[in-house]
């Protein structure tokens, strides 16, 4: 019996060890460096303590960045549920009637299709000539910077985050929706009620969970935004959309390459994360109980 | 008995005849050749001429990408093959390559070297291209292959409309008339007349910064941002805009990669300025008869911005003199076949005597305006900072630009002092 427990456990050493090379120690690493000064340009470095935080809490760049980044997820977290709340529940629906299948690969392809490409087909959009402007020309509406002004260049890469990211929330909804028992379903329609009410007493309270997570999850999209702001942006105009992943990776890839100090400011973010992650679980438990 | 003695000294003949016609073992020269440099250098054909002259030599060109960790790994273990990289910027590669210990000076192998070309090498190359190759003004840290410059890329036949052969190589007052001129008749139809890019903030604002000044740089290496000739660069950039010479925030518009000309590719400008062999990509756009560069104005410095497209040597090299030897022999300036074919790319040669083959083809002529402004200009210094600088510059240039700041000295002053506060951080100094 002891024998059979030892051999099982070899099991799940190589998914152990893939855990801690590919998960595990990259946080122990990056928790490290930012207690040193670690220059990418020699590979050296040296202990600092906390002489990276100190610098960090008195970075303009850092608190401006921090900004940019709640303002980035304040535009487009939400739209991103709802649209995925909507879609989903539509395609639950649909499941009843047809084609719930084609349109749930369809609304899935922004997650599938690799970022540089996605972002390609946002810049056509967006260019001064490009589609979005020709429109507006046509309709006697001036052209907009959509990347180019600062007022404007943070709500466009909110759109293409909404469209690259409510595919991947939405099978969350999706997987809610279709745990509702179509028994329930059916006897709501027998009974007469309206789409509205079916939505709001029968699918919504089913996947009041599903929800709690959603909300969980909406301070972690703080990490979130560098593969948009680099292939879009670059953090211009004027900085309007320098979200601080985005100053950490420049951090990191300018000058000497300051690694330990770009750790120091993605730990900072981390852990800015983890408090607002708790408050939101403190705030759901409260809601819940 | 005989007839085996016979055999026996027959066998012993032929067998050292052959012998000693085996050549030598045959040296392999590994050099890493970025792609983009496989595309525009005869490479392959230099290799082949060079190993029919040396028979023990084999020339591989491979891109490999080391990075400094899978270099020193490499060394340790003893499997570092490669001796030269070719491609890379000495504005921003000299410096973290010597002081990483992945590069070596190159003096001692060109002054050996037997190639015909190498006393050449110093005298030929032109004043600043050679000052951009030394780090730190001493040891030759590059060898310099070709060379871009900032230019100014005209529309011949829109120039041609309003009664100019090319733009006026006097100052930027006279080119400000042209595009007034220019805006007057071809607005209507949709072309701009001036403008250029300032994301790549060395292509655009730096080159005109040195057209109003001698001395761009500090001594510490970084960009004189509050010295006069870039205060009067942002005022000139913003005049094309207050006046509609250029087309609303398309000087920082983010294009992708290499796309920063794309505006004046796709025929929306008239003028342009950037890197010059974007005028020769034009070529494919709008037409070679249509497609002109020429020098920035002289004004009152007459400088640009250039750069050198090099090789260095790296220091654990196993054929250092061999490498050397033959990128001299390759790239010096007497190698006629090289240079035909670096100017029929589009880019320029780091030496004068190749400018003679620009004389005699009026193709070429573009070149010759080119050298006039190199010899002229004042390379970027070597240092650690030189892409933070672009990043930190370019926000503050925008704010002013887009008026988010009214006086281009107050956001200048404001990238400085982000500057400073960076450059206080370095160890490397």
């Amino acid at each position: 019996m002891r024998k059979n427990f030892n051999l099982n456990f070899l099991y799940i050493v190589p998914a152990l060890l893939f855990i801690f090379v590919f998960n595990l120690w990259p946080i122990i690493w990056g928790v490290v460096l930012a207690f040193m000064d670690f220059r990418g340009i020699t590979l050296t470095g040296k202990w600092v303590g906390l002489e990276n935080f100190k610098e960090l809490l008195n970075d303009e760049r850092v608190w401006q960045g921090l900004s940019v980044s709640v303002k980035y997820v304040l535009y487009s977290y939400p739209f991103t549920q709802i649209l995925a709340l909507i879609s989903g529940w539509t395609i639950a629906q649909l499941r009843i009637i047809k084609f719930g299948k084609f349109y749930r690969i369809l609304l899935y392809l922004p997650v599938i299709i690799p970022v540089s490409a996605g972002m390609t087909m946002f810049r056509a959009l967006y260019e001064q000539n490009g589609y979005l402007n020709i429109m507006f020309l046509k309709l006697g509406l001036p052209a907009v910077g959509w990347l180019t002004d600062p007022k404007v260049a943070l709500y466009s890469l909110a759109i293409a985050s909404i469209w690259r990211n409510f595919g991947a929330s939405m099978f969350y909804y999706l997987v809610g929706f279709y745990n509702v028992p179509l028994e329930v379903k059916e006897s709501a329609l027998i009974d007469g009620a309206s789409l509205w009410r079916r939505f709001w007493s029968i699918d919504l309270p089913s996947i009041k969970n599903m929800l709690f997570i959603i909300f969980i999850q909406s301070a972690g999209a703080l990490t979130g935004g560098l593969a948009e702001v680099t292939a879009l942006t670059g953090g211009g105009p004027a900085r309007a959309t320098s979200i601080l992943p985005y100053y950490s990776a420049e951090i990191s890839i300018w000058g000497e390459q300051r690694l330990g100090y770009a750790a120091a400011i993605n730990l900072f973010l981390s852990i800015f994360t983890l408090i607002l992650a708790s408050m939101v679980i403190r705030l759901v438990k409260v809601e819940k109980e | 008995m005989k007839r085996i003695l016979v055999l026996f000294l027959v066998l012993i003949f032929i067998t050292s005849i052959t012998n000693f016609a085996l050549p030598a073992e045959q040296k392999v020269i590994k050099l890493n050749a970025m792609g983009w440099v496989q595309a525009e250098w005869p490479l392959k054909e230099l290799a082949a001429q060079y190993e029919k002259l040396h028979p023990d030599i084999k020339i591989v060109y491979e891109d490999v990408g080391i990075d400094l960790k899978k270099y020193q790994q490499l060394v340790k273990e003893g499997k570092f093959e490669w001796n030269a990289i070719l491609g890379g910027w000495p504005a921003s590669d000299t410096a973290p390559g010597f002081i990483s210990g992945m590069f070596q000076p190159m003096d001692t192998y060109v002054k050996k070297s037997k190639e015909k070309d190498a006393p050449l090498i110093l005298k030929d190359m032109i004043s600043s291209v050679l000052a951009e190759s030394k780090f730190r003004g001493r040891a030759l840290s590059s060898l310099p292959i070709t060379i871009d410059i900032d230019a100014l890329l005209y529309r011949k036949d829109i120039l041609k409309a309003v009664g100019y052969e090319k733009p006026p190589a006097t100052n930027w007052n006279d080119i400000n008339t042209l595009a007034e001129k220019i805006a007057g008749a071809f607005k209507p139809r949709g072309i701009w007349s001036i403008s250029t890019s300032i994301i790549p903030f060395h292509r655009g604002p730096a080159a005109i910064q040195q057209t109003f000044t001698k001395k761009p740089f500090l001594p510490n290496g970084l960009v004189d941002v509050t010295g006069d000739g870039m205060i009067k660069t942002m005022l000139l950039l913003k005049s094309w805009i207050d006046k509609g010479l250029s087309m609303p925030d398309s000087m920082w518009y983010p294009f992708p990669g290499d796309a920063y000309a794309e505006p004046y590719l796709k025929g929306q400008y008239a003028m342009f300025v950037y890197q010059h062999s974007a005028g020769i990509w034009a070529y494919q756009t709008i037409g070679k008869e249509n497609s002109g560069l020429t020098r920035l104005p002289k004004d009152i410095a007459g400088g640009t911005v250039f750069w050198s497209t090099p090789a260095y040597l790296y220091k654990d090299a196993p054929y250092p003199q061999e490498a050397v030897d033959f990128l001299i022999w390759a790239f010096g300036p007497s190698n006629e076949f090289t240079w035909k074919k670096i100017f029929e790319s589009g880019k320029l040669p780091p030496y004068r005597t190749p400018y003679a083959l620009a004389k005699n083809n009026p193709d070429w002529a573009w070149a010759l305006d080119m050298l006039a402004v190199l010899e002229e200009a004042t390379p970027i210094p070597n240092t650690t900072n030189f892409g933070a600088q672009l990043g930190i510059i370019r926000p503050w240039a925008e704010k002013y630009l887009s008026g988010q700041i009214k006086d281009p000295l107050e956001a200048m002053k404001g990238a400085k002092k982000e500057l400073d506060k960076q450059l206080s951080k370095l160890i490397f100094k």
